[in-house]
């Protein structure tokens, strides 16, 4: 039995000899760096889905304020000169044990003449701080008509 | 000895090493199922208030339209319950055949008050539908495939006095709408409009409900999204009309609740609404939430594990305020 299986183990005996530790743990490592990224992946997603929420918040924020400057008397919303703060808009969802303020959004806005007495440009401007640190902001502009001809 | 397998050792050790391999690989798949499971009833809970929101702004925009304005809105102001909301309903008019304002389908035989109560009560219109000219489009009420009326069952109506506009507006929805009569048989939902000064001329406006009943979101008594606990709706009325928000014009928040039948509605400029959206289920491992609180509401007391948003909007009344008749 053996005389017949000798030819046979000494032509293969390097390709069934196993992997080495060495190719094992490159394999490892490889897998390791794939997985790694992977999770960094979710991690990434994650946070893709607040930054769009916190988007979603601000241009509800934005489009709050401009109905009201829409709104306003022609003599209120008179030519800013620049932009304006507004006071900070808190976006919270109140938990037990105390108020949790998702994130704050600042607002300000600013109104320039475009054809005077006839019509007036609106910007308003919502700016926030990610988690990360990376200032965010969102801009929305219109057009304000004097309909009380004043 | 090359080919004499595995010894015990290498295999225990291998299956200990797989094991922990193992227990990490199942860890990481709990942690990513349960993120999942949250984020997409958050997310969930997010497109249905962001659905609910854009259909209540648009309808609120068209607020008025071609009527007269203090038909625009009526509601009921609750702080225990959800708000209701009536805003005069825009698809039954068609504003390319006509410029102007209809007065409403005008309540006949000299009635002067509407029963209140939650009660059925038979209003005998002059007409069904409100545009004279070219009445479209409309409703088919009787399902003969000829539209017949602006009013129809389970949409709202809207009842106010053109020649006491201060007595403020009354609204519920319509049970019956009988085309031979013609007449409406309506469920009206807030107090009687407010004191008689003089003669009356009541009109009735078909309007759209918006109204919540066990955390559904009704349109007309059509399920608009779930899980939605409240909404609770502001007003601004511009009483000395100066086109500015002055301090008591706000009505409908904390120390200022807003009543249908002492408020005309023409003075309306903006409304405010609040709408608190929360998930589908309760997530075993969150025990911090509890109910919202917006504008005149109270928060809840419980806790419990539902997640929530809340969405408040501003909604500029485009329809009432700019008209030169004063109706």
């Amino acid at each position: 039995m053996d005389g017949m299986m000798e030819p046979t183990t000494a032509r293969s005996s390097r390709a069934a000899g196993g992997f080495t530790i060495l190719e094992v743990m490159i394999v490892i490592g490889i897998l390791t760096f794939g997985l790694l990224s992977l999770a960094a992946m979710q991690i990434q997603a994650i946070h893709g889905s607040d930054r769009g929420r916190h988007m979603t918040n601000a241009a509800t924020i934005a489009e709050n304020k401009m109905e009201q400057l829409q709104q306003d008397a022609w003599a209120t919303i008179g030519v800013t000169g620049g932009f304006i703060a507004d006071p900070v808009e808190q976006n919270v969802i109140q938990l037990a044990g105390g108020s949790s303020s998702e994130r704050s959004y600042s607002v300000s806005y600013q109104v320039a003449d475009l054809q005077p007495t006839f019509t007036r440009a609106i910007d308003v401007q919502v700016s926030w701080t990610e988690e990360g640190g990376e200032n965010r902001s969102i801009t929305l502009s219109s057009i304000r008509y004097n309909r009380e001809g004043v | 000895m090359r080919n004499s397998g595995f010894t015990i050792i290498e295999l225990m050790v291998a299956s200990v090493l797989a094991a922990i391999v193992m227990i990490f690989t199942l860890q990481t798949f709990t942690v990513n199922n349960r993120t999942y499971i949250k984020i997409d009833s958050v997310v969930d809970t997010q497109q249905s208030v962001r659905a609910i929101a854009s259909i209540l702004e648009r309808d609120l925009r068209h607020a008025g339209m071609m009527i007269p304005e203090s038909a625009a809105a009526c509601g009921i102001d609750n702080t225990d319950a959800p708000d209701l909301l009536y805003i005069s309903d825009y698809t039954a008019i068609n504003p390319a055949g006509a410029i102007g304002t209809f007065d409403g389908a005008r309540v006949q035989g000299g009635v002067s008050q509407v029963n209140t109560g939650g009660t059925d009560t038979l209003l005998n219109l002059d007409t069904l539908m409100i545009e004279p000219g070219t009445p479209d489009p409309s409703y088919d009420t009787d399902g003969n495939g000829v539209n017949d009326s602006d009013f129809r069952v389970n949409g709202g109506v809207i009842i106010v006095d053109l020649m006491n506009l201060g007595r403020g507006s009354a609204c519920g929805v319509v049970t019956d709408v009988n085309l031979a009569t013609p007449s409406i048989t309506v469920k009206i939902k807030t107090a009687a409009l407010g004191p008689l000064g003089g003669a009356s001329a009541l009109i009735a406006v078909p309007a759209i409900e918006y109204r919540i009943d066990s955390n559904k979101l009704y349109r007309n008594n059509l399920l608009l999204a779930g899980g939605v606990e409240d909404l609770q709706v502001a007003y601004f009325l511009d009483s000395n009309g100066n086109n500015d928000l002055d301090a008591g014009e706000l009505y409908g928040i904390s120390g200022n609740d807003y009543l249908a039948s002492a408020r005309d509605a023409s003075k309306l400029r903006s409304v405010r609404f609040n709408v608190v959206v929360r998930t589908r289920s309760e997530d075993e491992r969150f025990t911090q939430g509890f109910f919202q609180a917006t504008e005149n509401r109270d928060a809840g007391t419980v806790q419990d594990g539902y997640r929530r948003r809340v969405h408040t909007a501003v909604v500029r009344m485009r329809n009432i305020g700019d008209r030169v008749e004063g109706t």
